[in-house]
């Protein structure tokens, strides 16, 4: 699947990304939400009020799903090769 | 979308292709044949650029003086690209006066809670990197074990490591008689210029390679210069949140639209309502990349200040420009979110009395105001109708509930919650979505030990997907009738339960497959 970007000069064709990019990408949201459940658990140490700490959750959530999503593609990646 | 941001330092990129050609139409045809090849990987893409006056000439006159001046051909090249892409939908360019472009892809990069890459070869931004932060050098991506390598010190020692070196590009003095070798040998066995400059001078004559000259230089130089001028401004006014809102959700929706486009080709209409507190505006704020179209103080949870919004409408005509105006030009948006219905409906009032000049009393007698009404909603419904065909946003509408005696022709009259609205417009909205969402919150009573009184005890909260006799509601894909949600963010349960519903269809064989095999 395809989707196209406009950009001066006329539409650009997304690629699709290599294993090893995908993989990168994983590792990159892998380790952001490393980092964002330690920034939360220090938010919860440091008695931070629920409504800042279920931001910072949902962002690791995000982080997490993005992590789920890029193995996922890249499963299918392989599978397809 | 997995892909990283990619952050471009444009003038960078474009001076570079300068100066290996000396044209500027030809710098610019490559930094535009570089930006489109990397645009297909990279679907966003964030260009920086150099605002006016940096605060850094303000600071040292001679930054920069070395450079010899521009060429006004190759200059306006430079503005041609800049022009091009700030027309571009969904492409961001960034100038912000005071900062230079590694300032911008500084500040970004700290706010940004997810992977990002550079498109720079600036020493600088060396000291940005981390497992998630990369630079984008020849089509390799480059590293904290890059950094490490190339530099002999680590990213978070690169600015006092830039500072001792001096940066002869930008013309930054750094401390006389010290090279790069030397420099990364004292970064290495003290950590920092602070403790370089604070050891004992017994602890510096110990090292290999430190001459007296060295020392003496060392001693005598004030780094405070050099370290302001290589210093990353992280205080840039930008926010990588803004730039690609609500990423999380976007995921959500992308399911939903395609659920949507299976089934009836067309961007999603949602009317959602229930009593106060339940979550309604929340559940708007969180889908994709909303734009909001509320009263001023529609969006006040602090949470939701980001959120994007119109100014807040005055009357019927500025509602329909605001929507004419996301028909008609280019936005970011992909949700258009009216909170609320019912406040509209003060203007769709005003506009009918002050178009028919009619008193309130006329307006009421005998519904005659409450026709005309119903034309304005009717306008209203094509043009969001429109909207969605010109643009594919989804259109989310938030109500309030009243309870509204039904009468039951089989039994005794019952009280249920409907749109508050007149009979006839509620009508219509309901009519109009294809999900009509109730959300409340549980309420239940619970008899005493002694079974003599009764105590309402609240439970969860709870958007409702079908009709009951306590409510109307409706959806078209049999979503299950309850859906529990979290008041934090009710759009992220309706879009599970949506997934849901429909994911173990989407991969049902079907019949005819079955047959054949």
């Amino acid at each position: 699947m395809t989707a196209a970007l406009s950009f001066p000069g006329g539409a650009v064709d997304l690629a699709q990304p290599t294993a090893p990019q995908l993989t990168d990408n994983a590792l990159a949201w892998l380790t952001l939400a490393q980092q964002q459940l330690g920034h939360v658990e220090s938010l919860v140490e440091a008695g931070t009020e629920q409504i800042h700490l279920y931001r910072e959750i949902a962002t690791l959530r995000a982080q997490l799903r993005r992590t789920r999503a890029t193995l996922a593609e890249l499963t299918e990646l392989q599978a397809a090769e | 979308m997995t892909a990283p941001i990619l952050l471009v330092d444009l003038s960078a990129e474009f001076w570079r292709n300068y100066h290996a050609t000396k044209s500027g139409p030809q710098a610019y045809e490559f930094t535009l044949e570089r930006l489109t090849e990397l645009v297909a990987q990279y679907p966003r893409m964030v260009i920086c650029c150099e605002g006016k006056s940096p605060k850094r000439f303000a600071w040292f006159p001679e930054y920069k003086a070395n450079r010899p001046p521009k060429p006004e051909d190759a200059k306006e090249s430079l503005r041609q690209i800049i022009a091009e892409l700030e027309a571009t939908p969904g492409i961001p360019v960034l100038t912000c006066d005071g900062y230079e472009a590694d300032d911008v892809i500084a500040t970004l990069c700290l706010q940004a809670t997810e992977p990002v890459h550079i498109l720079s070869r600036d020493k600088d931004l060396y000291a940005l990197l981390s497992p998630t932060v990369r630079m984008l050098i020849d089509d390799k991506l480059v590293g904290p074990a890059e950094c490490v390598a190339k530099f002999g010190v680590r990213p978070n020692q690169i600015r006092d490591f830039l500072a001792i070196v001096g940066d002869a590009s930008d013309n930054v003095p750094g401390c006389p008689g010290i090279g790069a070798k030397g420099a990364a040998l004292l970064l290495q066995h003290f950590g920092t210029l602070a403790a370089i400059k604070a050891a004992p001078v017994r602890d510096i004559e110990k090292m290999p390679g430190v001459g007296k000259k060295t020392l003496f230089s060392l001693r005598e130089w004030d780094p405070a210069l050099a370290v302001k001028l290589v210093t990353l401004m992280l205080d840039a006014p930008v926010q990588i949140s803004e730039l690609f809102p609500q990423q999380e959700s976007e995921a959500d929706m992308a399911d939903m639209t395609r659920i949507q486009t299976e089934r009836k080709n067309g961007p999603l209409k949602i009317v959602v309502y229930g009593p106060e507190g339940v979550g309604k505006t929340r559940f708007g704020a969180f889908c994709n990349k909303p734009i909001f179209l509320c009263a001023e103080s529609g969006l006040s949870a602090p949470d939701l200040a980001n959120v994007p919004a119109f100014p807040a409408p005055e009357t019927w005509p500025d509602v329909l420009a605001a929507i004419e105006h996301l028909k008609t030009t280019e936005h970011p948006y992909r949700t258009l979110v009216i909170d609320s219905i019912v406040w509209l409906a003060d203007f769709v009032r005003a506009d009918v009395r002050a178009r028919e000049k009619m008193t309130a009393a006329q307006y009421d007698d005998y519904g005659r105001g409450e026709k005309f009404a119903f034309d304005s909603w009717v306008k209203l419904a094509s043009d969001l109708d429109a909207l969605q065909a010109a643009k594919g946003m989804h259109v989310i509408i938030i109500g309030h509930s009243s309870p509204e005696i039904f009468q039951n022709p089989q039994g005794e009259d019952y009280a249920r919650f409907q749109l508050a609205l007149t009979k006839k417009a509620a009508e219509r909205w309901k009519q109009w979505p294809d999900f009509l969402l109730y959300m409340s919150q549980e309420i239940f009573t619970k008899k005493s030990k002694d079974d003599k009184t009764h105590k309402g005890v609240v439970g969860g909260h709870r958007i409702y997907t079908e009709r009951t006799a306590a409510f109307d509601a409706k959806n078209r894909i049999n979503l299950p009738a309850e859906i529990e949600y979290e008041t934090e963010d009710p759009w992220r349960a309706f879009a599970q339960a949506v997934r849901e519903t429909v994911a173990p269809k989407a991969t049902e064989p079907k019949p005819e497959a079955t047959a054949a095999a």
